[in-house]
């Protein structure tokens, strides 16, 4: 069955079952392989993305329910080509990541966090972050890297969001 | 001690004060042909599907952590675990302040096992609907109290259970849980033999 | 030639005239032109098998390790910079391919010889024989903290030199001045007296011709530019963007997907299968059942046991397929094995003290023990772990024309060729294994079943399959961290001091160094019973160590309440002859102001453990109340000798603690009917951030050999905290997880 699903800002007419999990549209009919699978019943959050705001694990989401919904993808983080989200900066300054697979879970949850709450304390980055885990153990870099992503004067200027009206169509 | 003590006197107070509020109009007092064991009998059902897992996990007292307990989670009765993950529902009672419940739960039940559930809404019944741990006396009182039910006369109750989705959930949970006990239709009419009856509460319980 | 064994190498080895080695890397002849086929791009020369310079003077290091999260590559690439006194800048790094050229010798002495030496002059014709060996052996293990002590100090730095050295030699001749008057800075190579300065490219080509030195000079620890600085890892730009490229990513034409299942009961067959249902499920495109097979590699053989597969267009579908599978499963007589009857089993043998073999033996124990004063006993033990790795085993493959092709994230690409090669009857030069980024390793990705299974799948289906493993096949289908119970009896003298002590525990695996003390006693006898059970083990980060440092951490604390003695001042009275523990272990009390009084409620515990050639102190800080649980601070000290990449090294230090934290808290595999009951991390949790205390990490670069720094920060974790909880409660806790008597918040 054919549906229309719309990416980062892109159209996109997938032909799949529309309870197959968001996640594997993702990675399968759209090739965007940088929201992994990690557990699939929602417990780790490596799958996350977001949607309206929210970082929905994309493993336990039906493409049935996407309608009229606006994703976006570790892919869909940075501005630009050529400019990086502030938390994708600070995850570098702060030599966050180690395997590195949970990290656009990771960086999808905090990027709702500060989407919503631009200056988190501790006990608030915990909060949103513990649905994501990380096996290499990098929570205090983590939470470093978020604490100074959201007092770069960048965050609070130029969280990214989609502007709906510029979208643009793969058809 | 001393405090377990005044706060056992502060809950009879108000549950006194409750019970002396008066009787929402729907209670119909003339009508009452069933007899008051009848009545209770009807309401001990409500109250076994009131207290089951798939509707007391989710009516939590103030600190807003959702619960797991039933066989699902491999658990025996009265026994119970805050929900994983340090999850909590927030003052907002959907997540709100950290993880909305929408994050993991979505308008379906997931398939897979241990996956979560699902429902257009999903979310904490408002804390002042708490049933969580508590008697069928208490829970009896407070279904009566528009206050505690959501501002519901006791017909808008049995519509509410008839009807919203998250509580159709209940009987419909999904792959690996057991649904809440009787069916829907059925406990709206144990609701209603129970208020037609004078909507007894039951003693306390010891 | 599959089948050779540790055992094997070893007595080769010694046959070949035991020894090591000191300095030497390269065979001789400099790299085959074979290699620079394989690792040299356009424009670019292998001057030496581990690096490559390009016409932009862009220097690439060729590593022969895997990334799996460590940051090894960028390490090792610190080293080879150093010694080649290349621009940093201009410094890039890759993964060497699988092939024979770049298998670990240099690991394989590290390994079987790191004790022995041998005069240089020895080298050459030792080289020989060990390239030649390991070449048999197919060895290019990332595993046992081994990249930068090993390949990094025999392997890059001598690489980087000897290179350093060709092209000063190669620039000499093109300028016709000696040698000795060239200098070289930031790829540059200068000739001051005639004002000349070239870029390192421009005499690649004549530098590639020449033989590299066995043994260059190398630069003292005062002369290091470099090592030592914390440079950002290459790998993490792409690891915040998505482009990072793990197995689970590869996209191939035509691609299909399976999901697998083998016998909940290890060891177990197919008794039958209904496939109706499953094969009546909307993508689906067939059943396979892949035969048990056996698998023997330098690592260890395993068993890859019967499994049913579905393949189908997408995962989901095969997801969908495989729970649709009526399977009746024959568990091969191990059914009714739980871990209550695996404990009593070692429980039993232990007690019947039947065939002990011993690991250290001195003083005269038995005489001790009868006239001691006081002798404290007890039973420590542990249960079965599974790795939880993020990315689940998945892998790609393709075969065509009798050849394969396979797309994997492993520990061992060589190995697993040759695992595969043998699964498929053709020689490992028809596989070509193409080696991912790992989303993390831990010792699971040492053992190669799935890369067996997905080849089978590829064979069978011709197409590419790409295989991917449910969560909880994961969890129920490891090699697991061995479930150990470890008795101890000591004595102490009246004044307290510690007179004797004797360890027997179940089943010795690597290290066997792991149950040994480093602390002073003139009675010692530690031995171990042999206890075989179903459960198939595996290296679990730090392998044995995290397991025998929680027993002997623990009970040299218990010794020393016994002894009515602060347990850091105990421990420091036995160290009198290892002043390198000493320094780690007053260094780490000293930061985590041991002896401050700390508020009611919350306790402090140490813990030290030597591994991989490391050395590891941790001080835990714990708040217990109501049976409530926190742990609020670790405070770490290691002396790696020298770090390399002190930034890398700290995040493997929190990243050990972190793992071995979860371990103590929650890690418990359980088995009952002869299988896993966990399936996922609802319940085999992980810490999250919320758990993680604040972890405060500090070096000692003491200048002694490289140490490892991937697996020592995990063993002393769960001793350390065992030991703070002891200090706020007096409870005793000898068994993990500690999540059975405190609920952790």
């Amino acid at each position: 069955m054919k549906k229309k699903l719309s990416v980062n800002g892109v159209q996109h007419t997938v032909d799949v079952d529309p309870s197959t999990p968001l996640l594997w549209v993702l990675r399968e009919q759209l090739a965007l392989t940088g929201t992994k699978f990690g557990c699939g019943i929602a417990q780790c959050g490596a799958c996350t993305v977001m949607i309206d705001g929210v970082p929905i694990r994309s493993c336990v989401l039906p493409l049935a329910s996407l309608e009229g919904r606006q994703v976006m993808t570790i892919e869909g983080l940075a501005p630009s080509d050529e400019k990086l989200h502030p938390l994708q900066q600070a995850w570098i300054e702060h030599q966050v990541p180690q395997c590195g697979y949970c990290q656009s879970g990771q960086l999808m949850s905090a990027a709702a966090l500060l989407a919503r709450n631009p200056e988190p304390t501790d006990a608030e980055i915990d909060g949103a972050m513990q649905g994501n885990i990380c096996r290499c153990g990098m929570y205090g870099r983590i939470r470093k890297a978020i604490k100074s992503a959201a007092t770069s004067r960048i965050a609070q200027s130029e969280l990214h969001t989609f502007d709906k009206t510029d979208e643009a169509s793969d058809e | 001690m001393k405090l377990h003590t005044i706060i056992t006197a502060f809950l009879t107070l108000a549950l006194t004060a409750a019970s002396l509020a008066k009787a929402p109009s729907d209670v119909d007092a003339t009508s009452s042909s069933a007899s008051e064991a009848e009545a209770l009998a009807a309401w001990q059902k409500v109250y076994e599907v009131f207290s089951h897992p798939r509707c007391a996990n989710c009516h939590v007292p103030e600190d807003n952590i959702p619960r797991w307990s039933g066989p699902s989670y491999g658990l025996t009765q009265g026994e119970w675990l805050n929900h994983g993950i340090n999850i909590t529902g927030g003052e907002s009672r959907i997540g709100a302040e950290s993880i909305p419940c929408m994050a993991c739960h979505q308008s379906t039940n997931a398939e897979l096992p241990h996956a979560p559930p699902g429902a257009p809404t999903w979310r904490l019944a408002p804390v002042e609907m708490v049933w969580w741990k508590k008697s069928s006396q208490e829970i009896c009182q407070q279904i009566k109290d528009p206050k505690r039910n959501g501002g519901r006369s006791l017909q808008e109750v049995a519509d509410h259970i008839g009807h919203d989705a998250l509580v159709q959930w209940g009987w419909a949970p999904g792959p690996g849980r057991e649904p809440a006990p009787y069916s829907s239709e059925e406990v709206v009419n144990f609701l209603e033999s129970w208020r037609v009856a004078g909507a007894p509460c039951p003693a306390p319980t010891e | 030639m599959s089948n050779w064994t540790r055992r094997a190498f070893v007595s080769v080895g010694v046959l070949a005239g035991g020894g090591i080695l000191v300095g030497v890397a390269m065979r001789p002849g400099n790299r085959a032109d074979n290699l620079a086929e394989l690792v040299a791009g356009e424009n670019e020369t292998l001057v030496h098998a581990f690096v490559k310079i390009d016409q932009d003077n862009i220097v690439t290091a060729v590593v022969p390790h895997a990334e799996m999260g460590q940051g090894a590559q960028t390490a090792l690439a610190q080293m080879l910079a150093e010694e080649l006194d290349a621009d940093w800048d201009r410094v890039r790094v890759e993964e060497a391919p699988p092939v024979a050229g770049y298998a670990h010798y240099t690991v394989g002495r590290g390994y079987l010889f790191k004790d022995l030496n041998l005069p240089d002059i020895v080298v050459p014709s030792f080289e020989g024989v060990m390239m030649r060996l390991s070449n048999s052996l197919d060895l290019q293990v990332t595993g046992g903290s081994m990249s930068v002590r090993v390949t990094g100090t025999y392997g890059m730095r001598v690489a980087g030199a000897a290179t350093r050295d060709m092209l000063k030699r190669a620039a000499a001749k093109a300028w016709q001045v000696p040698v000795d008057e060239i200098t070289t800075e930031k790829s540059m190579l200068i000739h001051g007296a005639t004002s000349r300065a070239e870029p390192y490219a421009v005499f690649a080509a004549a530098a590639a011709g020449m033989t590299p030195s066995y043994s260059p000079k190398l630069k003292q620890l005062e002369e290091y530019k470099i090592i030592g600085q914390p440079v950002p890892r290459f790998d993490i730009p792409a690891k915040v963007d998505g482009t990072a490229k793990f197995a689970l990513d590869v996209r191939l034409p035509g691609m299909v997907y399976a999901t697998v299942k083998r016998s909940p009961v290890f060891g177990g067959r197919i008794a039958s299968i209904d496939d109706t249902a499953a094969r009546a499920v909307e993508g689906v495109l067939g059943v396979v059942v892949i035969s048990a097979s056996e698998s023997d590699t330098f690592i260890g053989a395993f068993a890859v046991g019967e499994a049913v597969a579905v393949v189908a267009e997408g995962y989901w579908a095969a997801q969908r397929g495989l729970r649709a599978l009526e399977i009746e499963w024959d568990g091969g007589g191990n059914e009714t094995v739980s871990s209550n009857s695996i404990f009593a089993q070692f429980e039993q043998d232990i007690s019947a003290a039947k065939d002990r073999k011993i690991d250290l033996e001195q003083g005269d124990f038995e005489a001790v023990f009868a006239s001691s004063q006081k002798v404290i006993n007890a039973d420590y033990r542990v249960p079965h772990l599974a790795h939880t790795c993020m990315e689940p085993l998945n892998a790609t493959a393709e075969f065509r024309d009798g050849h394969c092709e396979i797309w994997i994230g492993c520990q061992n690409p060589l190995g697993f060729r040759r695992a595969v090669a043998d699964a498929l009857g053709i020689r490992a030069d028809n596989v070509t294994l193409h080696n991912m980024l790992m989303g993390g390793g831990f010792g699971r990705k040492s053992r190669a079943d799935w890369a067996i299974q997905v080849v089978h799948l590829a064979k069978t289906v011709g197409r590419p399959v790409q295989l991917i493993w449910s969560r909880e096949e994961d969890i129920r289908q490891d090699f697991y961290r061995p479930a150990i119970l470890s008795r101890f009896r000591a004595a102490i003298d009246e004044s307290g001091e510690l007179e004797a002590w004797q360890n027997t525990y179940v089943n010795k695996l690597e290290p066997t160094e792991a149950p040994l003390i480093p602390y002073d006693v003139a009675a010692k006898d530690i031995g171990h019973i042999d206890s075989p059970i179903h459960v198939p083990w595996g290296a679990w980060r730090s392998v044995d160590h995290s397991q025998h440092c929680f027993f002997t951490e623990s009970f040299i604390d218990e010794v020393a309440v016994a002894a009515g003695r602060d347990p850091l001042e105990y421990r420091a009275s036995l160290l009198k002859d290892h002043p390198r523990h000493l320094a780690v272990l007053q260094k780490a009390a000293r930061e985590a102001e041991w002896g401050q009084p700390l508020a009611q409620g919350r306790g402090r515990g140490i813990a030290l453990q030597e591994s991989f050639g490391s050395i590891v102190a941790e001080v835990v800080e714990v708040t217990v109340v109501d049976g409530q649980a926190s742990v609020d601070r670790v405070v770490a000290v290691i002396d790696p000798g020298f770090a390399v990449a002190p930034d890398g090294v700290t995040a493997q230090i929190e990243s050990g603690i972190v793992y071995g934290l979860t371990a103590a808290l929650y890690g418990e595999i359980t088995i009952e009917n002869g299988s896993v009951v966990q399936s996922n991390f609802h319940d085999y949790e992980a810490l999250r951030m919320a758990q993680t205390p604040q972890i405060e990490t500090f070096i000692i670069n003491s200048g002694h050999a490289a140490g490892g720094a991937g697996e020592p920060g995990t063993p002393p974790a769960a001793p350390a905290l065992a030991n703070a909880i002891f200090d706020a409660t007096g409870q005793r806790l000898r068994e993990l997880p500690f999540s059975k008597h405190l609920q952790f918040i």
